[in-house]
């Protein structure tokens, strides 16, 4: 038979692939055969056919993969020999019978295999106390002490008996059959025995297998670990069962096996195993072992699972907390934690970071009024890793982010400023992650809304932020990023604000010093601007002077800071603004402003007024010249105030505020001036529009350019001024300038080029229309005598 | 259809962000097209309406930081036309009449506008006309302690549903107002 001969060298895959196929034929054919045996109420010969059926599992042949395939196989058709012997007991044969049969089996394995089987059967009939077969099984199964024959054995065992287990409640629970102790007692012999098997298989065969032989036996960890994990399923199991009698027999057998690999996994399995009130009331024998543990077991990883669940658990569980305190569970993890990494100065930086960002996330469930605990932790994880240089890239880097983020998560930014050990670890990271962390914080300030109200408060922030102030060594940046951060900043500025304007000041000191005075600051905007051609920054300042000097005139009252305000911003715009388009567009801003201004008396307005429309002739291309002198015809007339009799009141509230000093030589601020109705003015700017529109006409006979600014469009618009100011009674507009104007355009309007263009005739249609409505309305006495022609 | 007008958000400049309360509003898959008027000001913000609603349309503020958007824009969506500019080019600013001539120049049922920071709808000779007002309440020298505020419209066939959102402290106020398109239009 195949199972004595042991001819395939281990570790031949081929070898064993071929081992295993033939050991399966010959499972196949022997449970043929036991079920032919069955049917035939064979007990002698189901025996016999199961014991060969075994025999196939004494193979050293096979490595644990394959052996646990075979096992598989094995294990199935067991199942169907446990009904087979319920069945026998029906028929009258009683168990001890069986049990006494089954030892007939001529090798030890497949006995012992029968045994369990029948063990269990015998268990479930209630005819033998549970106890008795438990005890009496799983010191025989000492009897296979090869380890991979051993494991599965017991393996095999567990699994048959874990739901016969005199557990509190259960049915096998009795007297004679035993209590929850002697079901933890049977898994702790069991536990032992298996750990025991598991670590002996490290040794089995030469050294050069070694690191083979750790691969299969981290594929069988869970075998040993089940055993914890169904002693903590064990109901009615009770605290003090678990500190007196589990606890220190797991611990001193994982304590004693010195093994790496079973340590490591079986603290991991421990921990996750049994529950969270459970450590807590034996934390201190839980951490005492650890010292205990070979060189390199990763006792930090270890301790992270310990506090994840800690952590969880007070977080759920607030009575918890109080007993937490009580017994200064914080201080003995910290102390702890402290000394893994001075004992164990080589621990990996990520094991490292990942103990203490545990640790953390701990401190801030159970104490998260204790923000020195919090800076305690991040000021030992600084020392730990502060010789090891800059945090590398991967998981050393996602830890040591992942405790940084949990105070900005858990607390929010003002009180992570607070935290005095916060940038020590920050600036452990490498120079791109710092500005990662930074817009981080930067973000979360934003998004819950807080006040940084102290000059302090606002050092220490920047101090944070610095990787989106200026350039750092280290992270190369596109100019999209840049514009991102610098964005990102300004909003940030925003949440600035003191409670009083002494503090006020202090913070924007702070805030200048911040950015503005320091060369990679000013070095970053000059390749700012430089990259972004598109950065309208003499645009943004000219715009800027336009608010102050509508700020100035409308609200302050200033007149002569309001004029000094439209200076600069004529000054901008005469020196920087880069092109045609804008050009004509901050005129009109400029002529829009200033039409709004009405500090200014006669002479600076005037002196304003003429300086602009000075601009308009100057705009590049015709078009915009006539607009804008169409623009212009508006500071020549100002509409009469609803408000005008609030202005009192308004006057009085600029005074109040006085936070403006007054200008030199105004004693109170002036009244607000008449408005200016010049209809002559009006008149001759749209007429010089007119004469600028034939220039056009004229130029566009040669060239030919884009319709929207064709002479078509530009005529149908100073009609419309016309009209505009003509509705508003500006006597300088006669009904016979407007019929002339009307004719002129009617005419303009009927040539072949201006009627392919079916925009410019809708524009036309839609004034017609207007005069049309206003001759049907309230217009009817205005536009009495006017004819719109044959159109 | 729903059209969001949103505009002066002045964002980062004047202020630090859209508040929670609108940002709740504004989730994205709802919205069919976005119609910004100016001043966003950052691409940032340009971005954040994109993640709302891919069809973004910007017209030129006065204190964007990119000078890329056009001074006006028409866009077709159902049976209206709809024209755009920022206004800060029309002088005098907010006024009704110099407003009709563009309106009366883009040819649009409905005109909008930015610039002044706050909300107006008004009918003018069978047109529409609407400032959105600031979706941030920003600063501003044309009103005084501006209300946040953006627009949203339901465009149904030749009626369209203004819905205006208001923030007054921390509490959203919704009105709304209809208009329908004149037949001869």
């Amino acid at each position: 038979m195949a199972a004595t001969l042991s001819s395939a060298p281990r570790g031949d895959v081929v070898g064993q692939n071929q081992w295993l196929k033939e050991a399966i034929v010959n499972i196949k054919r022997n449970a043929y055969g036991l079920r032919k045996a069955m049917d035939e109420d064979n007990v002698k010969d189901a025996l016999r056919y199961s014991a060969a059926m075994l025999g196939e599992l004494r193979t050293s042949s096979l490595g644990p993969q394959k052996y646990y395939e075979m096992y598989m196989q094995v294990s199935d058709q067991l199942h169907f020999l446990t009904e087979y012997f319920a069945d026998e007991h029906r028929k009258g044969r009683s168990y001890a019978d069986l049990y006494e049969l089954v030892q007939h089996a001529g090798n030890l394995l497949p006995r012992l295999y029968l045994l369990c089987t029948v063990g269990a059967c015998y268990i479930r009939s209630r005819q033998a106390p549970a106890k008795l077969i438990l005890r009496d099984v799983a010191e025989l199964c000492r009897g296979v002490q090869h380890p991979t024959r051993g494991l599965f054995l017991r393996a095999y065992l567990v699994q048959a008996y874990r739901s016969l287990l005199p557990a509190t409640g259960s049915p096998y629970e009795s007297p004679e059959g035993g209590n929850v102790e002697d079901a933890a007692d049977f898994l702790l012999l069991n536990f032992t025995e298996m750990n025991k098997l598991w670590v002996r298989l490290q040794h089995q065969g030469g050294s050069a297998d070694q690191g083979r032989r750790e691969t299969e036996r981290r594929e069988l960890a869970d075998l040993v670990g089940k055993n914890l994990t169904y002693i903590s399923q064990l109901e009615g199991l009770t605290f003090a069962a678990y500190q007196n009698r589990v606890l220190p027999r797991v611990l001193e057998q994982v304590v004693s096996c010195r093994d790496e690999l079973a340590q490591q996994y079986l603290m991991q399995a421990l921990i996750l195993a049994f529950p969270d009130d459970f450590h807590l009331g034996t934390l201190g024998t839980l951490l005492d072992a650890l010292p205990g543990l070979q060189p390199g077991v990763k006792v930090a990883t270890v301790l992270s699972s310990l506090l994840d669940r800690l952590a969880s658990y007070a977080g759920a569980n607030p009575t918890a907390v109080g007993q937490m305190t009580e017994q200064d569970a914080f201080g003995t993890l910290a102390g702890v934690a402290l000394r893994v990494t001075q004992r164990h100065p080589d621990t990996l930086v990520a094991d490292v970071a990942g103990m203490y960002a545990a640790l953390l996330a701990f401190a801030g469930t159970v104490y998260p009024e204790r923000l020195e605990h919090v800076d305690m932790v991040l000021g030992n994880c600084h020392d730990a890793l502060r010789s090891r240089g800059t945090v590398p890239a991967g998981k050393a880097e996602r830890e040591v982010v992942a405790l940084l983020s949990t105070p900005l998560n858990k607390y929010d930014v003002v009180t992570v400023l607070g935290l005095k050990q916060y940038p020590a670890v920050l600036s452990l990271l490498r120079p791109n992650m710092q500005r990662e962390v930074a817009l981080n914080i930067a973000q979360s300030l934003l998004r819950r809304g807080a006040r940084i109200s102290s000059a302090e408060h606002a050092g220490l922030l920047l101090g944070l932020l610095a990787p989106l102030l200026h350039d750092v060594d280290g992270i190369e940046l596109d100019s999209s990023d840049i514009e991102d951060d610098s964005a990102l900043v300004a909003r940030v500025v925003h949440v600035m604000v003191a409670a009083d304007s002494d503090e006020q000041h202090r913070v924007l000191d702070v805030l200048q010093a911040a950015l503005f005075p320091a060369e990679a600051w000013a070095k970053r905007v000059h390749a700012a601007v430089s990259a972004l051609a598109a950065v309208p920054a003499a645009d943004a300042a000219l715009a800027l002077f336009l608010v102050a000097a509508a700020v100035a005139s409308e609200s302050a009252r200033l007149e002569l800071v309001t004029y000094d305000l439209f200076e600069q911003a004529f000054l901008l715009y005469e020196e920087s603004v880069p092109d045609s388009r804008r050009q004509a567009s901050a005129l009109a801003a400029i002529v829009g402003t200033l039409h709004r201004c009405r500090v200014l008396d006669a002479d600076a307005r005037g002196a304003l007024v003429h300086k602009a429309a000075g601009y308009c002739s100057k705009l590049l291309r015709r078009a915009d010249q006539c607009l804008a002198v169409l623009a212009v015809s508006h500071l020549y007339y100002q509409e009469e105030r609803a408000e005008e009799g609030a202005e009192e009141t308004d006057a009085s509230q600029s005074d109040a505020t006085g936070a403006h000093p007054a200008p030199p030589g105004a004693g109170q601020d002036p009244p607000p001036h008449p408005a200016v109705r010049d209809g002559a003015a009006v008149l001759s700017c749209l007429k010089r529009a007119l004469r600028i529109t034939h220039a056009q006409q004229q130029q566009l006979l040669q060239t030919g350019r884009g319709e929207l600014e064709g002479p078509g469009f530009l005529f149908v618009e100073i009609l419309n001024h016309y009209l505009y100011y003509y509705e508003r009674g500006v006597a300088a507009i006669t009904l016979s300038a407007l019929q002339n104007m009307v004719d002129l355009v009617a005419s303009e309007l009927s040539s072949e080029a201006c009627k392919e263009s079916e925009t410019l005739q809708t524009f036309y249609a839609n004034t017609l229309d207007h005069v049309r409505r206003q001759q049907g309305g309230d217009g009817a006495g205005l536009y009495a005598g006017l004819r719109l022609g044959a159109h | 259809m729903l059209v969001l007008v949103i505009g002066d958000l002045h964002i980062p400049h004047r202020v630090p962000d859209l508040h929670e309360k609108f940002k709740a509003l504004l989730v994205p898959g709802k919205i069919h097209h976005i119609l910004c008027p100016g001043n966003l000001c950052t691409e940032a913000t340009y971005d954040y309406l994109k993640s709302i609603c891919s069809d973004v349309q910007v017209t030129q503020g006065d204190f964007d930081d990119s000078s890329k958007w056009s001074d006006t824009l028409v866009q077709t969506y159902g049976q209206f036309r709809i024209g755009m500019c920022h206004g800060h080019q029309i002088v005098p600013v907010g006024d009704r009449a110099a407003a009709a001539i563009l309106q009366r120049k883009l040819n649009t049922d409905i005109l909008v506008l930015g610039h002044t920071h706050a909300f107006q709808a008004y009918k003018h000779e069978g047109r529409f006309v609407i400032n959105p007002g600031s979706g941030t309440g920003a600063f501003s020298t044309i009103t005084p302690d501006p209300i946040p505020s953006f627009v949203l419209m339901d465009i149904d066939g030749p009626r369209v549903t203004v819905y205006v959102y208001e923030l007054h402290g921390e509490e959203v106020k919704v009105d709304k107002i209809e208009f329908s398109k004149p037949a001869s239009l």
